[in-house]
């Protein structure tokens, strides 16, 4: 398996799910640097380089779950859709919601992929197992 | 207008209509008894006139006085009813001539009745005898005179009653459209709107609370549909309250579930980390627990799945379609064609299985949880479910039956209830909500549901799905 690197963003407010997330990819084939956001502000700031996030490497792939504080998922992923710099990167949204208008309107802004998060780990770990086959398959995007 | 109104202005008017007729009778009547009177008279005086001309004749040969005195009453007489006849006379109850005709005949036998007087006169006073030959002459005219007179006023007198009778045909012919018209009056007052508002009432009990009935005018029925709509209005308004209430229900419901989930995640991924990096460390007893904590975690997902599932089939309405029950039902047993290949379960759906109206997605679920209930309760090799079907008028009878363990007659009801299990959790899996999912979907066709069962038996479950109304 060709060996790379990806810079993964995770936009996660929940602590326990970013340990999860964090376990499920350790555990995955892929080399990854997990890059742990709790809200949707510090996602922007972070894909903007604001603050303290000025030296951060630009991500490859963004998991982002929907319900987040301050700024939600879906409107950090209307803005990333319309930034001609990052659209170019993959998007998962990770939530519980199975709402309709939800998933609607995520596909409407061009999210990549929807993943509802399972209860159970090892749904979960194949959920990981999903997204990085996907990231594989998929063009790497811009660099 | 009221219809109390109505209904007595109309028999008022009914009967004003009649007494005027009757009043118009006897006034009718009277005239033609006058006529009567008036046609005998003229008919006296051809009489009295003759009898004048002998009492003349008589007088001159006897020259008897009593002769002469009864000429002078009969001249007496025959002048009073002359006049009485032409101008009417109270004592003699004559009205007098109207008709042009018979007054000119009156006017003509007066000319002749003067010339002849006057001869009488002659007669009796100065004993003339030759004033005979004159009355002669004349005793014929006049007779003739009055015959003319009373034929006229029996001709007046006949058409008279030939008008009378056309007149009484014409208030016949009114009365009677008097009384249709009435009667129809009556009947768009009262059947028409009654029929409207049974219509209403029938729309209604049908389910349609929108329904308005117009109020159109003052009377009863505008009363009694005022009423209908301020019910309908009541009717729609509990309706939208409770399928409020519902529907907060059924969110809250959903929410819950979803947020019950985030933290069971949690538990259920920490103690799977847990036995993967540290069970060695642990002793059995320790493990044990563990393992305790992870069944509890597939229990609680599979509850809160099930209220996902049932929030979801109350909340979601797919549209309603066609489906041929034979289809979906093969449909549904491949689905789970693993899992009776694997319980090597005999399955006999019967042939005729008909065309249903239904929401086909909520009808999948409903098999599929039936199927899988009946898979689920057999003890016997081996386990036989039959998919049945009955035709019905108005609606679909659907059984399935399995050579299971049964159910006692009291929980024939229970088992429909959320999260009632009658075994044991080891034995058998699920969780319990199959068959309120099953119920909830039959409700919403608007169908019923039964089971019947013995112990050590099998079950059977029926349900009916209404066929298709045709508007």
């Amino acid at each position: 398996m060709r060996q790379k690197t990806i810079e993964v963003l995770l936009v996660e407010d929940n602590p326990d799910d970013v340990e999860i997330t964090k376990r499920a990819f350790a555990k995955g084939n892929l080399l990854n640097r997990l890059h742990i956001v709790r809200d949707g502000q510090e996602a922007l700031d972070y894909l903007y380089g604001q603050g303290e996030y000025a030296e951060v490497p630009r991500p490859g792939l963004i998991l982002l779950d929907i319900n987040l504080p301050k700024v939600n998922g879906i409107d950090v992923l209307r803005k990333i859709k319309k930034d001609d710099d990052l659209r170019e990167i993959p998007v998962v949204m990770l939530t519980v919601s199975k709402r309709d208008e939800d998933i609607v309107e995520s596909y409407d802004l061009g999210v990549n992929s929807y993943i509802i998060k399972p209860v159970e780990f090892d749904k979960f770990m194949e959920t990981a197992k999903n997204i990085e086959n996907y990231w594989l398959h998929t063009n790497e995007g811009p660099k | 207008m009221s219809i109390r109104f109505r209904i007595v202005g109309s028999f008022v008017l009914l009967i004003l209509f009649l007494i005027g007729s009757e009043l118009y009778d006897k006034i009718v009547i009277n005239s033609l008894i006058g006529d009567a009177k008036m046609i005998n008279y003229a008919g006296s005086q051809r009489m009295r006139t003759a009898k004048l001309a002998y009492l003349a004749s008589v007088y001159i040969e006897t020259r008897d006085e009593a002769y002469k005195k009864e000429i002078t009453k009969e001249i007496t007489k025959y002048e009073e009813i002359l006049d009485g006849l032409q101008q009417g006379s109270e004592k003699l109850e004559l009205v007098g001539v109207n008709d042009m005709e018979a007054n000119a005949y009156i006017g003509e036998a007066r000319t002749l009745w003067t010339v002849y007087k006057i001869n009488l006169g002659e007669i009796i006073d100065k004993k003339d005898a030759r004033s005979i030959m004159l009355i002669r002459e004349l005793v014929f005219p006049l007779i003739e005179e009055m015959n003319h007179l009373t034929f006229r006023l029996d001709e007046v007198s006949t058409s008279n009653v030939e008008q009378f009778r056309q007149a009484k045909k014409i208030a016949l012919w009114i009365a009677l459209l008097l009384g249709i018209l009435i009667a129809i009056d009556i009947m768009r007052a009262i059947v028409r709107p009654m029929n409207k508002l049974l219509n209403g009432m029938h729309k209604v009990a049908e389910g349609d609370l929108h329904l308005q009935m117009e109020e159109r005018g003052k009377n009863e029925f505008s009363l009694l549909a005022a009423s209908f709509n301020d019910m309908t209005n009541s009717l729609n308004e509990s309706r939208n309250e409770l399928e409020k209430t519902n529907k907060e229900l059924e969110d809250f419901v959903y929410t819950v579930s979803h947020d019950l989930k985030e933290p069971l995640r949690g538990i259920s991924a920490f103690s799977q980390f847990i036995r993967e990096d540290y069970e060695e460390k642990l002793d059995d007893k320790g493990r044990d627990y563990l393992k305790r904590i992870i069944k509890s975690c597939s229990r609680m997902r599979e509850l809160i799945d099930d209220l996902l599932t049932l929030s979801r089939i109350g909340r979601t309405k797919n549209p309603f379609e066609e489906v041929d029950a034979k289809v979906l039902v093969e449909e549904v047993l491949n689905r789970s064609k693993h899992f009776i290949d694997e319980k090597k379960v005999v399955i006999n759906v019967a042939e005729d299985l008909p065309v249903i109206y239904c929401d086909k997605i909520k009808m999948q679920e409903l098999f599929a949880n039936l199927i899988s209930n009946a898979i689920k309760f057999i003890d016997k090799s081996p386990p036989v479910v039959e998919i049945g079907y009955e035709k019905r008028s108005g609606e679909d009878l659907f059984f399935i039956s399995d050579n299971g363990i049964g159910i006692d007659k009291r929980y024939f009801d229970k088992i429909f209830e959320i999260f009632q299990r009658l075994n044991l959790k080891e034995d058998y899996k699920g969780s319990g909500a199959g068959l309120t999912i099953v119920k909830k979907v039959v409700e919403e066709h608007g169908g019923r549901i039964w089971v019947e069962s013995l112990v050590g038996e099998g079950s059977t479950f029926f349900f009916t799905i209404p066929k298709r109304s045709n508007n």
